[in-house]
């Protein structure tokens, strides 16, 4: 009899460990698959244009290397792109030109990118902040997506395009951050792509 | 009935408990240190998830497209994924606090909020300060088998995303082969030292199970022993109040004893002159029948042919049978009989009531009878030497009491009175005065046995309630009566006993008996 219930209540234990182990199983299963799923947003680079070989002076300013980074005042992701572009704006000789281009969307208020973001780009050193009205620009250099850069010498020839953060308002240093440093500084002169990631600019 | 064969001795026993008792004492600290920790986590679980949701709210909120927003993909994940998190391991802490399962699934989720918290802020490096807070909030389990698990989280993570997406975990597409070692190296680093810290903290929590197990065999011990000796205690209560019982019972019979030869005596005064008055009346009636046979003969005579003179021969016959002198003696006669008959009666009544057996249960007793009793029976031990002065209180009411027992105590102080005097007028044509009072003093009834003795000096006075303490000399007591009677309105009655005295003067006992039940019971549970 009372072996009989031992075993009862054994494999009562056993049935109540699998269930548990399943539970759990199902739940590592679930949280790896959200996790993942959120890494491959978060890595998934953001659509991009077309960007001319040579950038007019309708977009340059012209005289000098010029680093033009586009992005959109509302974008929280492109705030480490920011960071980014400040420090390459910092360790850099002075006769490059570093913008800011803050991208105000057809059929909104001037002041609408009046955000935290431009307050923020307006502090930093040697770098002049401007807005793009309706997106022309970024559109003329195949700037679709907030975050990107483009670095062009004096005579206007391409030198990069592309994102500088690993991911989606990852704000570490990544290998766009070191390419574009590398850019500025003369090392490469072969043109260099990279990802963007962010919001759109304009629909 | 059938016994068990493979019973285990109770030595035995006893021995694997104290044996066990330690490890037992340090699970039970264990586990209650286990589920208490789940439920720090279990708070700090919904706190992080809040935490996720409010962060990526106020950082990321939305995503743009041109002027169009939409709710930014980290608020999703926050809510979602958040909750997927803490699905289980809250379920698994409500269900089953410190299970083991409970305890590692906890410690992995802890450390996957580390990673939820790395993407919502975009990768800070401060960000990965959570990591090492977490493994110091597992190791509040004292579980060092979870830091391997948190650890393994923590590496497998860091693994997965060093290979698939370096630039998020390294900050380069090529890192170094050896920068996993130094990410993990500072973790391992904390692993050891919170090893070590579980590893004191075990230490001191079995040295305290033993401590504890062994404060319990202490009072394990101590408490065998109180049982002990309560049972030896309630023991000889029970042979005390047995001896008790039996000392009250000889000395009432001491008391009956020494009362007997007055009692004798009382009685047989009275029936002495019962006696004499019997005999006088047995004469009367045979002078009487003698006298009622003459007249039958005369009225005999006065019929016949020769009658005597009437007149004369009944003057004779009267004369011969002394009528008026009968006439004159014999109601007194039946009078003093009859006088003599109801002493004897009113004695007899007394004894019985005075000897009356205790009742195990109180009940309602007229003290005022009862002091007309015992005087009436201890009448031969103080009508020689004291007169007897009553004041008692006719309305006093009836007191619930032990009836035998107080007529003990008051047999014990009359008597003792009657000797006090006695002992002051024995050479003298003296009396003393015994008087006797009964009041009503709140709720008790106060009964003043005053005596015109001796007094009690000073230097004895504490003693006088003393068992076998006496003064009188050797056969006139045996020293137990007032310790007795201090012991029966004290201890039974829940009443008081005292005297005041002034030497050459004499000696006021007081009784108070409280009118209302006591109970003996509080008395002794105090």
């Amino acid at each position: 009899m009372q072996a009989n219930m031992k075993a009862s209540e054994s494999a009562i234990g056993r049935s109540a460990l699998l269930g548990r182990s399943a539970l759990v199983l199902l739940w590592a299963l679930s949280v790896a698959t959200g996790f993942l799923l959120l890494a491959r947003i978060e890595t998934t680079p953001s659509a991009r244009g077309a960007t001319p070989a040579s950038i007019g002076l309708d977009v340059r300013s012209g005289g000098s290397t010029e680093a033009m980074l586009f992005v959109h005042p509302k974008c929280p992701c492109t705030l480490a792109s920011l960071h980014l572009f400040e420090k390459l704006a910092t360790h850099v000789a002075s006769d490059v030109h570093f913008t800011v281009w803050f991208v105000r969307p057809k059929g909104v208020k001037p002041g609408w990118e009046r955000t935290s973001m431009w307050t923020a780009a307006t502090r930093i050193a040697n770098v002049q902040v401007k807005v793009d009205v309706g997106g022309e620009r970024s559109r003329k250099v195949g700037a679709l997506t907030s975050g990107h850069l483009i670095i062009c010498n004096s005579t206007g020839r391409l030198l990069f395009s592309g994102g500088i953060t690993a991911s989606r308002g990852m704000e570490e240093a990544c290998r766009a951050e070191e390419l574009a440093d590398q850019v500025i500084h003369g090392k490469v002169t072969t043109p260099v792509t990279t990802p963007v990631y962010g919001c759109v600019l304009t629909p | 009935m059938t016994t068990c064969s493979t019973e285990v001795p109770r030595s035995t026993l006893r021995k694997m408990t104290i044996i066990d008792r330690p490890n037992q004492i340090l699970s039970e600290k264990l586990d209650s240190l286990y589920r208490s920790t789940d439920r720090l986590f279990l708070g700090l679980f919904l706190c992080q998830w809040v935490l996720a949701i409010v962060f990526a709210i106020v950082i990321t909120p939305y995503t743009w497209l041109g002027a169009s927003k939409s709710v930014h993909y980290h608020v999703v994940f926050a809510v979602v994924l958040g909750a997927a998190l803490n699905s289980v391991p809250i379920y698994l802490i409500l269900r089953h606090p410190g299970a083991t399962v409970t305890r590692h699934v906890v410690a992995a989720c802890q450390m996957l909020w580390s990673a939820v918290f790395v993407h919502l802020t975009g990768g800070r490096i401060e960000t990965h300060f959570h990591v090492f807070g977490s493994l110091a909030f597992v190791s509040f389990y004292r579980d060092r088998n979870l830091l391997i698990t948190a650890t393994l989280v923590v590496a497998s993570e860091h693994l997965v995303r060093g290979f698939t997406w370096p630039e998020s975990v390294y900050g380069t597409k090529n890192p170094e082969w050896w920068r996993f070692l130094e990410h993990a190296s500072w973790v391992v680093f904390e692993d050891v030292v919170l090893f070590l810290g579980i590893n004191r903290s075990h230490h001191d929590m079995s040295v305290s199970a033993k401590h504890e197990a062994a404060m319990e065999r202490v009072q394990e011990r101590i408490q065998e022993e109180v049982d002990a000796k309560t049972e030896e205690l309630r023991l000889s209560m029970d042979r005390s109040s047995t001896l008790q019982a039996e000392l009250f019972q000889s000395q009432k019979l001491e008391a009956v004893g020494r009362l007997a030869s007055g009692l004798a005596h009382e009685i047989n005064t009275p029936i002495q002159f019962v006696s004499d008055s019997l005999y006088f009346i047995k004469d009367a009636s045979t002078d009487l029948l003698g006298l009622g046979e003459r007249m039958r003969l005369l009225s005999t005579e006065l019929d016949g042919s020769n009658p005597p003179e009437p007149k004369s021969a009944i003057d004779e016959a009267l004369e011969e049978a002394e009528l008026n002198y009968l006439a004159e003696n014999l109601p007194s006669a039946v009078e003093r009989s009859m006088e003599g008959l109801n002493r004897v009666a009113e004695l007899v009544r007394s004894m019985k009531e005075f000897a009356h057996p205790d009742q195990t249960e109180m009940a309602a007793v007229d003290l005022n009878r009862a002091i007309e009793n015992t005087i009436n029976v201890s009448k031969n031990e103080h009508k020689y030497v004291a007169d007897v002065e009553l004041d008692l209180e006719p309305s006093l009411p009836q007191v619930t009491c032990h009836g035998g027992e107080i007529n003990q105590v008051l047999i014990n102080l009359i008597v003792n009175a009657a000797h006090a005097i006695g002992d002051i007028v024995k050479d003298t044509n003296g009396r003393g005065v015994i008087r006797i009072t009964s009041r009503v003093d709140g709720e008790f009834a106060m009964v003043q046995i005053a005596d015109t003795g001796g007094g009690i000096p000073d230097s004895i006075a504490q003693q006088v309630f003393e068992p076998f303490f006496t003064t009188k000399e050797v056969g006139k007591g045996t020293g137990q009566g007032l310790a007795i009677a201090r012991n029966i309105v004290t201890q039974k009655h829940g009443g008081t006993l005292s005297f005041e005295s002034t030497p050459g003067s004499g000696t006021c006992f007081t009784i108070r008996i409280p009118f209302a039940p006591h109970d003996a019971t509080e008395d002794q549970a105090a």
